[in-house]
């Protein structure tokens, strides 16, 4: 098992959780998604954003408006729904429950099984 | 210096050079591909093309004028590859994917026979790649570099092998599979597509058409282009192999003019035979070819190198009009075909051909059999083979060879009669060892009954031929005196009359009969006498007489090498 393998896969299920996450703080453009995922070293391939805001949208957790730009065409604007809401509060929960069975299972040893 | 072209992206402008431009497509064609049947999948890629367009104004914004290779390459590597790009979820499927080779599953019933043969099948049709004649890194034509990629191996010991094996092959005497590896190599060059776009030089290698890859191939193919004109490599070694391979291109120029015109003249001279064989320059033979025996031959013949004309020549027209327009003209359907039909033409001309060849060499054969026969006819007296000289004279003068072993056939001689005519022919028989078992005849009928004498001027360097005379089933025989051939009875009586007459100072012209004799040979004379057999008797007017030395008739053994004889003369006593 490749290391790095192994954290694209980990990357992979967490985009959404962070697309999320950063929508929450403030609407975004798709560049500026891009830019954050790329500094949090979450993002490799830009073009794999796009598929994923479109099922998203489509799932009902975004929402977008075109927005005028002074020097380009126009472009979405994102921001999180309600139901984009309530479905980060449930990831949060998510989170923290992985988070602690990894630790978990990180602080504890195995008991042997006596025969 | 490049074309450069305007695009709309979202309803802006932007320039962007031709070989971008192209990349640019491709990338923009394969997302739309992949995302064609997904849902939501035509928004995604106008996001994608949306997010190019802000990369494009950030190129601008820096001061550049046009997008050129670079920027599309950089962007396209950034966005990634469609498969990149998806979700987990659609991993699954494989649509994309190498097809799984039905071969390789388990068949228990299957022999070793068909598995053998489907390996080889499959090391000879590689799947996972394509044959094309790489013309970027060609010597001649790309076929040796098309090859290598194809079969694997370095492009120099393909071409290596390429002219070392015909080589051994004329070694080896067989011409005719190094003509054989030549007209392959014509039908290859015309054929095979040369590897135009990035996207066929991939194929070429077996490597995935994907954005990535052809981003590589595009810049691949820039660089070496723009180092070209360095790379020139100076020196002995590169300029003589600058030289072979102008000399292979001169002479396969040359090959090619010659099979194209060889067939032209081929049909020219076929049509010819067929409608008018009298202009044939065979005709002094009486050649011709028999087109009623061989109805099919011909007709095959014709249409064979017809065809091959007209495919060579739009083969050619082909490549050079691809080349003209950068790209490969052809499909790969009509490929195929154009290969076997000059293939099936091909065949079908040699096949003829040799028929043809071999129809007309048999005729020939049997026209110089029949020369020979009729040569033989005219030549042989009774059996016995003579030159034209000796058959005429053994003709005119009714000579008939009865028996001629050991006479080295020649039964005449002239050169040496006895008056010194040096072209008057006689009979005459010369064998170093005397084992010449000679038999000369010939018959005067129509006699009237009675008794003859004949006499005959002969010579001979040894006792045993004799001069023979058959009448009524009897034979009469007299010895040749053997007196060698200088002096001779006869030139004595002539030179004594001579001197006699010379003292009688009767004046003798230097015409006389006399004189000649006595002067033959510088006046030595060439061993001639006169016999005589008297008293041939005959009753049906018939007699025969020659010359002999055959036991039968001579009682007797020839011990000498040579005898002549002439100016035989049967008068009635």
């Amino acid at each position: 098992m490749n290391i790095e393998n192994a954290k694209s896969q980990m990357r992979k299920g967490m985009l959404e959780y962070c697309i999320l996450l950063l929508l929450e703080r403030q609407p975004a453009y798709s560049s500026d998604i891009i830019r954050s995922l790329k500094e949090a070293e979450l993002l490799v391939v830009e073009g794999t954003l796009y598929p994923l805001l479109n099922r998203l949208k489509r799932e009902g957790l975004l929402q977008y408006r075109w927005e005028e730009s002074r020097m380009g065409p126009p472009r979405k604007y994102y921001a999180l729904t309600d139901v984009g809401l309530q479905m980060l509060r449930d990831l949060d929960k998510a989170w923290a429950e992985i988070s602690n069975t990894v630790n978990y299972l990180k602080n504890h040893q195995p008991t042997t099984l006596q025969s | 210096m490049k074309k450069n072209i305007t695009i709309n992206m979202q309803g802006r402008l932007y320039a962007i050079d031709e070989d971008a431009y192209n990349l640019l497509k491709q990338y923009e064609d394969s997302l739309r591909n992949y995302f064609a049947n997904k849902e939501g999948g035509h928004e995604i890629v106008d996001d994608i093309e949306a997010r190019i367009a802000e990369l494009f104004d950030e190129v601008v914004a820096r001061g550049k004028v046009a997008i050129d290779i670079n920027d599309v390459e950089n962007i396209v590597t950034r966005m990634g590859a469609p498969r990149d790009m998806d979700e987990p979820q659609d991993e699954g499927a494989d649509e994309n994917g190498a097809e799984d080779n039905p071969n390789g599953q388990e068949n228990g019933t299957q022999t070793n026979a068909r598995t053998a043969f489907e390996t080889l099948k499959r090391f000879i049709f590689r799947s996972d790649r394509r044959l094309y004649r790489d013309i970027a890194n060609k010597k001649v034509s790309g076929v040796m570099a098309g090859l290598a990629h194809y079969y694997g191996g370095d492009v120099t010991w393909w071409r290596i092998g390429a002219l070392v094996i015909p080589l051994l092959f004329m070694m080896w005497h067989m011409p005719q599979v190094v003509f054989g590896m030549v007209v392959a190599y014509f039908i290859l060059v015309i054929t095979l597509p040369p590897a135009f776009s990035p996207a066929d030089r991939l194929q070429m290698n077996g490597r995935d058409v994907n954005p990535q890859n052809l981003a590589e191939e595009v810049t691949a193919d820039n660089v070496s282009q723009t180092q070209q004109q360095p790379n020139t490599r100076p020196g002995c070694v590169g300029a003589m192999g600058e030289i072979i391979i102008f000399g292979i291109k001169l002479v396969m120029f040359l090959v090619a003019a010659a099979i194209i015109t060889g067939c032209f003249w081929l049909l020219v001279m076929l049509l010819l035979l067929l409608f008018a064989p009298t202009l044939v320059m065979f005709e002094s033979q009486g050649l011709a070819f028999p087109w009623t025996e061989h109805p099919w031959v011909g007709t095959i013949g014709i249409v064979s190198v017809a065809m091959f004309i007209v495919l060579a020549i739009y083969g050619l027209m082909s490549i050079w009009r691809s080349h003209k327009n950068q790209q490969s003209g052809l499909s790969s359907g009509s490929r195929w075909a154009l290969a076997l039909l000059l293939l099936a033409s091909l065949t079908g001309v040699m096949t003829c051909g040799t028929i043809i060849v071999n129809d007309l060499l048999e005729q020939s054969d049997r026209f110089t059999d029949t020369l020979h026969t009729q040569h033989v006819k005219s030549h042989t007296h009774n059996g016995f083979y003579v030159d034209d000289d000796e058959w005429e004279y053994l003709t005119n003068n009714g000579w008939t060879i009865k028996q001629g072993t050991h006479c080295h056939d020649r039964y005449t001689k002239c050169g040496d009669y006895y008056t010194g005519n040096r072209h008057r022919r006689y009979l005459d028989c010369y064998d170093e060892n005397g084992q010449q078992l000679y038999q000369v005849e010939r018959t005067d009928s129509l006699l009237q009954k009675g008794s003859y004498t004949l006499t005959a001027v002969v010579r001979a360097d040894g006792p045993g031929a004799y001069i023979y005379a058959i009448a009524d089933g009897k034979t009469y025989k007299v010895e040749i005196p053997a007196e060698g051939n200088t002096g001779g009875t006869l030139w004595q009586e002539a030179k004594a009359t001579k001197n006699l007459m010379e003292a009688d100072s009767t004046k003798l012209g230097s015409n006389n009969r006399l004189v000649q004799i006595a002067e033959a040979n510088d006046g030595n004379g060439y061993g001639w006498c006169t016999v005589s057999i008297k008293g041939i008797h005959t009753k049906n007017g018939r007699i025969s007489y020659g010359l002999t030395t055959v036991p039968s008739i001579t009682q007797n053994q020839f011990y000498g090498t040579w005898f002549s004889a002439t100016d035989f003369h049967l008068a009635k006593q």
